[in-house]
């Protein structure tokens, strides 16, 4: 199924926008998770994914391999949902190791 | 140079570095014609590699930070050349010596010393940065430092991405430049800074402590970083008297004042918080070594970012700069393996890493992956560079070679992946070499008699932690690591760029 991940910090001035979108996501039924650099968690999170800058969205498969990813800005959230459907695809159609959509 | 360096070094524990050698060289080497060079070069390497000036008898621990591009920062600096005074250029313009001259040193690195034996000090640092790679010759220059790195182990390849800017020295030690930093750098002689002191904490201790409690273990990390804290405190409180004593007092060196404010400036001094045995940690706390699931390694990098947040927290708590170093450990991961077997056993029997019946025991240096796991090199550089940038004041990949000799251009490749597609601050390449006492020559690999003429005199040679040393002096800790070190032979040889393209 996948998800969303979106990367904060308390002090960022796009970072309520990037909120914004993964708040909208989650009501559409999107599994998003948020992460503030200022705790261990999402700092340890920002580590494990070579974060350098927020806001960072990035949409991962049930692997946690990286689909797409926007760093230091907000997409519209018609952007990350395109990304999505990938993930919402219907059962037999798979992404392979190299990450290619197979049907 | 030299013997400013060794006054230093009899004030300091640890490293002298020296920032963009070849750079400051460059405005007096105008017009040298290149075999003067070259003996110039010689002559640095051989007084650095001679001065045993430091504790009982050592080689000045020197580092040299070398670029081939003139960086950023000092680019349009005005230039100081013979006599001490402005050439009326800049830094900048003198990019053409700047590179004869730290290809130069390069080349003496390749020889060696009379017997072969590669020098192991003064250390050659190179940055290598995004200009580096728009920078005309980079191409062969690399060749020739990745030669080197084959052949003799010398090169560390600092990694400076974006906009970092940062002087490397000690085994890892680095001073990342903020804005004023770079501000003094209109004046390089103001850039001057220190680490006053590494206190290191053993966490696997915390985690026998914590007997698996993830909140107890978060606690009593918080409870270390608190003692370290004030371990500093104590220490700072203690140097600044000694300090206040000016010309009349034991430092009276480091309160010199040339230029407006004492030579040791205080304010830019850092402190460092180091940390031994992280993956004992993980898998006292988890069941798992670091590099054996996603889970354990990710554990590892939330506990290395509370300690982030807490060192951050401390500085701003105290006004001081508290920044988390990878400890070398030469004998601290040795020491806490064996006090944790007499304090906590039989649990620490099982966890600590070595030969228990030999009494050569360790643990895993800092945040490094257990060393015998046979693990592609590519991926434990990419592992291992997780943690880098949350480790401000250095941290290093170690590539324990053996008797392998890879070629340079595979070398060069995966140096170059590791910039583009990592976060790791810096590697080096270890080759292991056998010198003979009797016949004065050396050989690749760890032997126990000279090929050459049969005899037993021999001396083994590798790197420690973050530099070259006999094997003979190395405590049983270290020796037990020596024996479990997974050696990447053949790993690079024609497969570089295919193991490279693997990241």
């Amino acid at each position: 199924m996948g998800r969303v991940k979106i990367f904060t910090t308390r002090r960022c001035p796009k970072c309520p926008q990037a909120h914004k979108v993964g708040e909208l996501l989650k009501e559409r039924g999107v599994k998003v998770e948020f992460f503030d650099l200022e705790t261990p968690d999402g700092l340890a999170e920002a580590a494990f994914y070579s974060v350098q800058s927020t806001p960072t969205i990035l949409v991962e498969d049930d692997h946690e391999r990286v689909l797409a990813h926007w760093i230091g800005w907000v997409p519209r959230p018609a952007e990350v949902e395109e990304v999505v459907q990938v993930l919402h695809r219907p059962r037999g159609m798979e992404i392979d190791a190299e990450g290619v959509l197979r049907v | 140079m030299v013997k400013f360096a060794a006054a230093l070094q009899s004030h300091f524990a640890g490293a002298i570095g020296w920032d963009a050698v070849n750079v400051f060289f460059a405005p007096y080497l105008e017009g040298m014609p290149d075999r003067e060079l070259r003996q110039l070069a010689q002559m640095l390497i051989f007084e650095f590699s001679q001065q045993a000036v430091a504790r009982g008898g050592q080689a000045i621990f020197t580092d040299l930070n070398l670029y081939w591009e003139v960086p950023k920062h000092f680019r349009d600096v005005e230039a100081i050349g013979p006599g001490g005074r402005p050439t009326g250029k800049t830094y900048g313009e003198y990019q053409a010596e700047a590179q004869r001259f730290v290809r130069a040193l390069f080349e003496v690195y390749m020889e060696g010393d009379g017997a072969g034996r590669p020098f192991f000090f003064p250390k050659p640092l190179v940055h290598i940065t995004e200009d580096f790679f728009k920078t005309p010759g980079h191409e062969e220059f690399l060749d020739l430092i990745c030669e080197v790195a084959s052949e003799k182990g010398n090169t560390y390849f600092v990694f400076d991405r974006g906009e970092t800017a940062k002087i490397s020295e000690c085994c890892r030690l680095s001073f990342k430049l903020d804005e004023s930093d770079l501000e003094d750098a209109r004046h390089p002689w103001k850039m001057r800074y220190c680490a006053l002191q590494n206190v290191t904490i053993n966490l696997p201790r915390i985690a026998y402590l914590s007997e698996g409690d993830t909140t107890r273990l978060f606690d009593n990390i918080t409870r270390f970083v608190e003692t370290a804290v004030e371990a500093h405190l104590q220490k700072r409180a203690f140097i600044e008297k000694l300090l206040s004593l000016g010309e009349r007092g034991p430092l009276a060196l480091l309160t010199m004042n040339q230029d407006g404010e004492p030579y040791l400036r205080m304010r830019r001094a850092t402190h460092l918080l180091g940390m031994v045995g992280l993956n004992e940690m993980v898998k006292i706390h988890t069941g798992r070594e670091m590099h054996e699931s996603k889970e354990a390694l990710k554990f590892g990098l939330k506990v290395i970012a509370h300690m982030k947040l807490l060192a951050d927290k401390m500085s701003k708590r105290h006004g001081m700069r508290f920044v988390l170093e990878q400890t070398p450990a030469e004998s601290t991961a040795y020491r806490f393996a064996r006090l944790d077997l007499r304090y906590h056993s039989p649990l620490a029997g099982h966890v600590v890493k070595g030969d228990i019946s030999r009494g050569e025991i360790y643990y895993t240096n800092s945040t490094h992956m257990n060393l015998s796991a046979p693990l592609n090199p590519i991926e434990r550089v990419r592992m291992e560079g997780l943690f880098h940038p949350l480790i401000e004041a250095g941290a290093l990949t170690h590539i324990w070679l053996g008797e392998a000799r890879p070629n340079a251009k595979s070398l060069a490749n995966f140096v170059k992946k590791v910039f583009r597609l990592t976060q790791n601050d810096q590697i080096a390449f270890s080759p292991e070499f056998t010198t003979c006492i009797e016949c004065a020559r050396t050989v690749r690999g760890l032997l126990e008699r000279c090929p050459y003429c049969g005899s037993e005199e021999v001396e083994g040679i590798t790197r420690i932690t973050g530099y070259f040393t006999k094997i003979s002096s190395w405590n049983k800790g270290k020796l037990g690591e020596l024996r479990d070190r997974f050696r990447n032979q053949g790993l690079f040889k024609e497969e570089g760029p295919e193991v490279a393209a693997a990241i």
